[in-house]
């Protein structure tokens, strides 16, 4: 039962995972049966009570939520937890519970219920239907000229620096695109189109979440110190954190305003990926040269490039412009006393879907993965996130400057 | 590589490729949509209701 492999990463070997697990050559035929069906009842069981978990985490952070305030109201730390908001209980608990699951060797069986991805996504569709969808409109302008140039100049400036450490050409890309575009996803993205090894994709996307988790906090506070406006914070978090969950996570710690901006900025960077994604099959095509396989583009205009852009188009973003339209709509033509309601209700299940992501993140994380790191990749994210941080500022001030909520 | 050498300890049993995640990553995007849209319906007909989210 127990896995082979020691190195498994947030979401994306879970899912390999998955997929290798079927082919495995058959042990002695009179075996099989009776291996096979227990085998998949008891994970289902293991699902079922991650699953458990997870929603049982979530509650808890919605009570503490009400009732930290509460509890310490007039005490010297009344005001601090106030001022604490969810995404702060969800990954605190979700990093003591896989410390729990882990101690009790449990964490690996209830692993397919922390499903961070999907969560956050179902929580960003239905985060669109609170932004009106003129916001959209104006803040995509400068939202696709920052993500072009950020993600130029951070691709760039980790795909040279991890060149002259000597780093291998495809954790090169990996590191580069997950750095410069949307983390994990992309680093999958990235991982298909230059066929990297199983054991990359794992270990970069442990950087990401290593590198990203204390953003959530750090970022917030920083624009707090430096005054910036809802439009600025938004802009630097969304076009600076490289995962989409640590992203609306530090959204929904620094408010309602800079949460909407940096899930705009985050879901257009998300949506180049594909961009990416193509440029990259054909640059390491070209490098293969004849050992490419027969389906690569060669050319953007050809048909399986195009294929290749809408299959890594992320999907969710579609649910995100639809849930927004719609509302924006409705909120034109429906009276508030009636559609306020329903809208509110929207909203209380996003908190929780992103509430359920959020806990995702701290269970999810593999301090294995962490330790097999190495050196090198570690040095190249952390100057990579600090050229993203400088950058992403400056962009974020110059294009959003101005922007009104 | 010297990144190779330096960073990967685990001996795997078998080099697999990472696109086989892709399957599995774009069947939960949809899902996610899905799932994500479903809900709005359900509160915009007014199906679900904040007094029945705790």
């Amino acid at each position: 039962m127990t896995p082979p492999d020691s190195s498994p990463a947030p979401a994306a070997e879970k899912d390999t995972t998955v997929e290798v697990a079927s082919p495995v050559p058959a042990a002695p035929a009179a075996e099989a049966p009776q291996t096979a069906a227990p085998s998949s009842t008891v994970r289902i069981g293991w699902a079922v009570g991650g699953l458990v978990m997870v929603v049982g985490l979530a509650w808890l952070v919605q009570f503490l939520v009400g009732w930290v305030p509460e509890a310490t109201d007039g005490t010297g730390f009344g005001r601090v937890a106030k001022s604490i908001e969810y995404p702060v209980y969800a990954i605190v608990l979700g990093f003591a519970a896989n410390a729990l699951l882990s101690s009790l060797g449990l964490r690996d069986r209830m692993s397919a219920a922390f499903r961070t991805e999907f969560f956050i996504k179902v929580g960003l569709v239905l985060l669109g239907a609170t932004i009106d969808f003129s916001i959209f409109v104006r803040a995509f302008g400068p939202a696709v000229v920052q993500a072009c140039l950020l993600i130029t100049a951070v691709f760039l400036f980790t795909w040279w620096l991890a060149g002259r450490l000597g780093i291998d050409d495809k954790l090169r890309a990996l590191l580069a695109t997950s750095l410069a575009v949307c983390g994990v996803s992309a680093a999958v993205a990235a991982a298909g189109a230059v066929q990297a090894k199983k054991e990359q994709l794992a270990f970069t996307a442990t950087l990401v979440i290593v590198f990203a988790v204390p953003s959530i906090f750090l970022l917030p506070w920083l624009a707090n110190v430096m005054g910036l406006t809802d439009a600025v914070t938004g802009a630097w978090i969304g076009g600076n954190i490289d995962t989409t969950a640590a992203v609306t996570a530090a959204g929904a710690v620094a408010g309602e305003g800079p949460l909407q901006i940096a899930s705009i900025v985050k879901v257009t960077q998300n949506a180049l990926l594909g961009v990416v994604a193509v440029l990259l099959t054909m640059f390491f095509a070209f490098k293969v040269g004849a050992d490419a396989s027969p389906g690569t583009p060669k050319k953007i205009t050809d048909p399986a490039a195009l294929k290749l852009l809408w299959g890594r188009f992320p999907k969710f973003v579609l649910g995100f412009l639809a849930a927004s339209v719609v509302a924006t709509i409705l909120g034109q033509t429906m009276s508030p006393e009636v559609l306020e309601p329903r809208l509110d209700a929207a909203k209380d299940i996003q908190v929780w879907a992103l509430t359920l992501a959020f806990v995702s993140i701290g269970l999810e994380f593999k301090v294995q993965s962490a330790k097999e790191a190495g050196w090198k990749p570690v040095v190249v994210f952390a100057a990579a996130t600090v050229v993203n941080l400088v950058v992403g500022l400056a962009l974020a001030a110059v294009l959003f400057g101005g922007f009104e909520m | 590589m010297s990144a190779d050498s330096g960073t990967q300890t685990t001996p795997q049993p078998a080099e697999s490729s990472p696109d086989d995640h892709k399957k599995f990553s774009l069947g939960e995007d949809w899902a996610a949509t899905i799932v994500g849209l479903v809900i709005f319906t359900l509160c915009l007909v007014g199906a679900l209701t904040p007094e029945m989210i705790p």
